[in-house]
């Protein structure tokens, strides 16, 4: 199609490739729910690890004198794995029990040491809470 | 009334059918009936007619309070104020489905009504075309995420669940809708291109066409992006208005590509080149925004939007195999008519700088895909699942960007086909003198980093070289017209004359104000976390914080904490306003929410948000963020699309006297 | 919950009324149109392209982007252009 379209599209499959390559490698997190963070981790630390899970009991939450939250998680599919989470910043909306929440960090000494934390967001397409409507609702809404 | 509603949507699907079926048989054709036509013609505007019906339907359904219905309990109660009951349909995925299925649909019947001064070889296949989205939508809608369904239960629920607050608010009637019409816009131009390729009728009409409906659809699609990031930046208390998360970057994806399209179009209108390479952009772009909205419900990436697990991934896939098999198959059924008139001459064209513009844009696209489905791949081929976050998108992106800004300055001077060297030193020089000074002055005073500083710089190059347009247009208007340079009725005639050109000089300064505001806002944002008790100041920047005190409130459905926070001017000590950043609960739902305190100004956004207060219910916990710039951001988004605007629209005046210049180009040489 | 049958009804009585007028309308009943393809399209296309051109290369001329040689040499090339292709669409017109 023309010596110059082809050094233009050639020079940037290759500047694009290597950005990406390079980007990924550099920046790349393991993506690990609780249980298999706990038979993976055992006594090891991990570094850049993305873990969602569901928020379990107890939760604290100090504003003083720095702003941390504490809590536990658990597999949203239920189990025993549990672990703890440190995470120095605000408490996000709708963070509660029993909800599901996304953390990027990193596994340290035993507790994951939060970096972003952010709670599902009540967007559209939130899934049926259990128990909340009559029982002769379609099952295929339910999510488990 | 939902049976209304579902039998208006079963009739709905049946008359896209028979629009998709029948426009292909009439199209084979080589002789049609006029008759046919019109028929067809009105076919897609029935369809657009009957989901409107459904639509009204449910929203009857909403507006009457009818808790039979497993949707309008899910979503809607009786205390919600009537306008959060109508954007409650849309609020759940059944619901935004339907609207998506009536706003393509509401498309395709404006293309319709536009039609009669088509091509007529185009006409069957465009009508086929057209209703191939709304069938496949409504597929969707009436086998998977039927809105039209009833709580199977005895009891006749006497109030519903209520949509949830953080969606209660304006954001939520604009920016869903604003967004889907930029979405489905986008199916106009891929039926216009799939016509053209089915009908063999592949001269610049289509392409023609596809430009001005792709500018449209475009616009919507940058306000709906915008209007979602603003909406996260008041509401989500990060202090940040994009995360790359998931179901943004699908809204992003064809946006890039609708951005090249635009670009490359020009290149094909005028020099006959990259036929295949457009119909690739547009048949890509079209994918993208099916593939957008099929991450956001499959759940087959994670993200902090809840989504629920439905099957209706296979269908999608199943949608988005069958449009990228058929458009290949037709470009190589086609492929003699779409070879190439000419190839691009030289380095320093506008032919050349608009390539790379694509490659840049197509670049991001490709970059933001990978990070998008990159634990979906990892997964595959190395069995242990990996995520990208920010700073994969923030590394790539970032350079990317800048290159398309620092191009932004290249294109629109340089010539079609083949610059002068004497030209291109002229209008570079000062601009890159410019930005070079711009670059030691930030230098010097205190700003070191490289992508800030290299940010600012190109801006400013960017300015100045669209200044040094501006002012070589209105020098060569002046010497047409005979008046003087800087006088406004040469600035008319010029803008008037050529509108496109100077629209899209309009869009470009919209990106540059956002490029700066984004840098500004990334690069120097200030955060601190402080704890105040009555009477207690904290200082910061250029000004000072007082908590006064911390108030409860009884709402009618929610408990509030506030503090109330003064705001002062470390200058002079004068009061700026009175901050009143909130916590809220929600017994109903057992939910809390921040409220933020947000004070937009024009060198910064004063930001602040309750963390907690301590037992005694007098010291609040406040995190403060402080945002330069940050209003820039979207007074640049405002300007990219009254751009857009100035661009699509045109005057009716200027319509017709350009007619009549085409004439005339007739009758002269 | 009954009003819904007489109101499907109505719906499908108009939209059928709609969408079978065009086959009772005298002045599309019967008219037959070519939509074969056509390399008259194409002429036209090209013609099109090259006044464009033209344009193009004017305006850019006298906002100085082009040097006086190259504007010469291409506004020569691109009337030829032009005076062929009008040749051209004469000639299909004659056949």
């Amino acid at each position: 199609m023309g010596r110059i379209f082809i050094t233009l599209v050639s020079l940037f499959v290759v500047v694009g490739g290597v950005l990406v390559f390079q980007a990924t490698r550099g920046t790349s997190s393991l993506v690990l729910l609780p249980s298999e963070l706990v038979t993976k981790a055992a006594a090891n630390d991990l570094p850049r690890i993305r873990i969602g899970g569901r928020v379990a009991d107890p939760i604290s939450y100090q504003t003083e004198p720095k702003i941390v939250l504490t809590f536990n998680i658990t597999d949203p599919k239920g189990g025993d794995a549990t672990v703890p989470v440190v995470y120095e910043g605000l408490k996000p909306d709708m963070f509660a029990a029993g909800r599901d929440v996304l953390i990027d960090g990193d596994f340290v000494g035993g507790s994951v040491l939060a970096a972003k934390l952010q709670t599902q967001c009540p967007s559209k397409y939130e899934p049926v809470v259990p128990g909340a409507m009559p029982e002769s609702i379609d099952k295929e809404r339910q999510v488990g | 009334m939902i049976e209304f509603g579902h039998f208006a949507l079963c009739l709905a699907w049946l008359l896209a059918l028979i629009g998709v079926v029948a426009g292909c048989l009439v199209g084979r054709r080589s002789h049609v009936a006029l008759s046919h036509v019109e028929a067809l013609r009105r076919v897609t505007i029935a369809v657009a007619i009957s989901l409107g019906c459904a639509l009204l339907g449910l929203g009857y359904s909403f507006v009457t309070n009818d808790y039979s219905i497993q949707y309008v309990w899910q979503y809607s109660n009786r205390e919600m104020p009537w306008i959060y009951k109508i954007t409650a349909i849309w609020g759940g995925m059944d619901g935004s489905m339907l609207l998506w299925c009536f706003l393509v649909a509401a498309y395709c019947a404006f293309v319709a009504r536009a039609s009669v001064k088509y091509p007529r070889p185009l006409l069957p296949f465009l009508y086929a075309f057209l209703n191939t989205s709304p069938l496949f939508f409504i597929t969707v809608t009436l086998f998977f995420t039927n809105p039209f369904r009833y709580l199977r239960s005895a009891l006749v629920m006497p109030d519903g669940n209520g949509l949830n607050p953080l969606l209660q608010n304006e954001y939520m009637a604009i920016h869903p809708p604003t967004l889907y019409l930029g979405f489905t816009g986008l199916a106009v131009p891929y039926a216009f291109c799939m016509a053209a390729l089915a009908s063999g009728h592949l001269s610049n009409d289509w392409i023609r066409l596809v430009r001005r409906w792709t500018l449209i659809a475009w616009t919507f699609l940058t306000a709906g992006v915008v209007l979602g990031g603003h909406w996260a930046y008041l509401e989500l208390g990060w202090g940040g208005f994009w995360a790359w998360d998931p179901v943004e970057n699908a809204s992003l994806l064809p946006w890039l590509t609708a951005t090249a399209l635009l670009h490359s179009v020009m290149v094909q209108e005028r020099k006959g080149m990259l036929k295949i390479w457009n119909i690739s952009l547009v048949v890509l772009t079209y994918a993208l925004t099916v593939f957008g909205t099929f991450l956001t419900r499959s759940g087959i990436v994670q993200s902090v939007h809840a989504f629920a697990s439905t099957d209706i991934g296979w269908v999608f896939l199943a949608y988005l195999s069958g449009i990228i098999l058929l458009a290949v198959v037709l470009v190589i059924y086609r492929r003699k008519e779409l070879r190439p008139d000419r190839a691009i001459e030289s380095f320093f064209s506008r032919e050349a700088v608009f390539l790379l513009n694509n490659l840049v844009l197509l670049s991001i696209c490709f970059a933001v895909l990978w990070g998008v489905m990159f634990p979906v791949f990892s997964e595959a081929f190395t069995g242990e699942k990996q995520t990208v976050g920010i700073p994969f998108f923030n590394a790539v992106n970032v350079p990317l960007f800048l290159s398309l800004v620092f191009l932004m300055g290249i294109g629109p001077t340089i010539a079609w086909k083949r610059s002068s060297l004497s030209h291109l030193l002229r209008a570079f020089t000062l601009p890159f003198l410019g930005g070079f000074l711009v670059a030691i002055a930030l230098v010097w005073a205190g700003i070191t980093e490289f992508y800030p500083v290299l940010s600012y710089s190109l801006c400013f190059f960017v300015l100045m070289t669209i200044l040094g347009e501006l002012q070589r247009g209105l020098s060569a208007q002046a010497g047409v017209t005979q008046s003087s340079t800087w006088s406004p009725s040469t600035a008319a005639t010029l803008f008037r004359r050529q509108r496109i050109k100077y629209g899209a000089h309009i869009i470009h300064f919209g990106v540059l104000v956002m490029t700066v505001a984004i840098t500004a806002s990334m690069a120097h944002k200030i955060e601190r976390e402080f704890t105040l008790g009555p009477g207690e100041r904290f200082t910061v920047g250029r000004f000072s914080l007082e908590l006064r005190n911390v108030r409860e409130e009884e709402h009618a459905n929610y408990g509030a904490v506030q503090a109330q926070v003064i705001l002062r001017s470390l200058k002079d000590d004068s009061i700026l306003e009175t901050l009143r950043p909130e916590l809220r609960f929600y017994p109903k739902n057992k939910e809390t929410t921040t409220e933020v305190a947000l004070r937009m100004g024009q060198r910064e956004d004063v930001y602040l948000v309750l963390a907690g207060i301590d037992e005694s219910g007098t010291r609040a916990s406040l995190k403060l963020f402080i945002n330069p710039l940050q209003v820039w951001l979207w007074y640049g988004a405002i300007l990219m699309i009254i751009g857009g605007i100035v661009v699509a629209v045109p005057v009716p005046r200027q319509a017709m006297a350009k007619q009549r210049e085409k004439e005339r180009g007739l009758q002269s040489i | 919950m009954s009003i819904w049958i007489p109101a499907s009804l109505l719906l499908v009585a108009l939209l059928t009324a709609f969408l079978i007028g065009p086959f009772f309308e005298p002045a599309l009943n019967g008219a037959l149109e070519s939509i074969e393809r056509d390399s008259f399209r194409a002429l036209l296309d090209s013609k099109e392209r090259a006044l464009r051109a033209l344009k193009d290369l004017e305006l850019d001329h006298s906002m100085g982007k082009v040097s006086a040689e190259d504007f010469e040499h291409s506004k020569l090339a691109l009337s030829l252009e032009v005076v062929k292709v009008l040749d051209d669409i004469k000639r299909h017109g004659g056949e």
